[in-house]
């Protein structure tokens, strides 16, 4: 399939993150995949022994994409060669994530995240239990 | 199926974006085909009460 040209005059971005791309032209396939195991904590405090065997059923859990196998009888006519756009801003990119000026053929992205909530503190006890009451 | 398209001038000024997360795309381009899985867990036995033990410890 014939592409176009993308043309950006200036591009702007503040954070990219766990496994995500800014990809300034062409590429065939890409497969980005990223794991996140979060913990969050009503104290701030960092065991190191922590995360070594993550066996979260998440992470082995099969995603099954469908295949492209579908036969399209696709055709299209470009009037004119170029996308164009000015200005692109953009704050942040995370978790596998994907930023690209320039024509692809595949992408395939896969992103799993497990996030747990530790609370030990009385007072946000108190609160956590009222919430799920 | 038969997909016919024609694609005309195409210029755009700005774009603005605060987030781009959990296996999603941004293209200015083309492309053929796009496959993204996000899987999030976040259950409500993920909320743990108690004294901090350390998680998935070897």
């Amino acid at each position: 399939m014939l592409k176009r040209i993308s043309k950006v005059e200036r591009i702007g971005i503040q954070i990219l993150t766990f496994s995500s791309h800014l990809l300034i032209g062409d590429s065939t396939i890409i497969n980005a995949k990223s794991d996140t195991f979060a913990v969050k904590r009503d104290k701030e405090l960092f065991l190191e022994n922590e995360g070594d065997v993550i066996n979260y059923g998440i992470f082995s859990l099969p995603l099954i994409l469908p295949p492209i196998d579908q036969q399209i009888y696709y055709r299209n006519q470009h009037m004119c060669g170029c996308i164009v756009v000015n200005r692109i801003n953009i704050l942040g990119a995370t978790s596998s994530s994907i930023i690209q000026i320039g024509s692809n053929k595949n992408i395939n992205l896969e992103n799993r995240r497990k996030e747990i909530r530790q609370i030990a503190e009385p007072e946000n006890i108190q609160k956590a239990t009222n919430q799920t009451e | 199926m038969i997909l016919e398209v024609i694609n005309h001038d195409l210029h755009v000024v700005n774009i603005n974006i605060i987030a781009i997360a959990s296996s999603s795309a941004v293209l200015v381009g083309d492309t053929d085909s796009m496959q993204m899985v996000c899987a999030y867990d976040s259950p409500s036995s993920s909320l743990l009460i108690g004294p901090f033990v350390p998680i998935a410890t070897r």
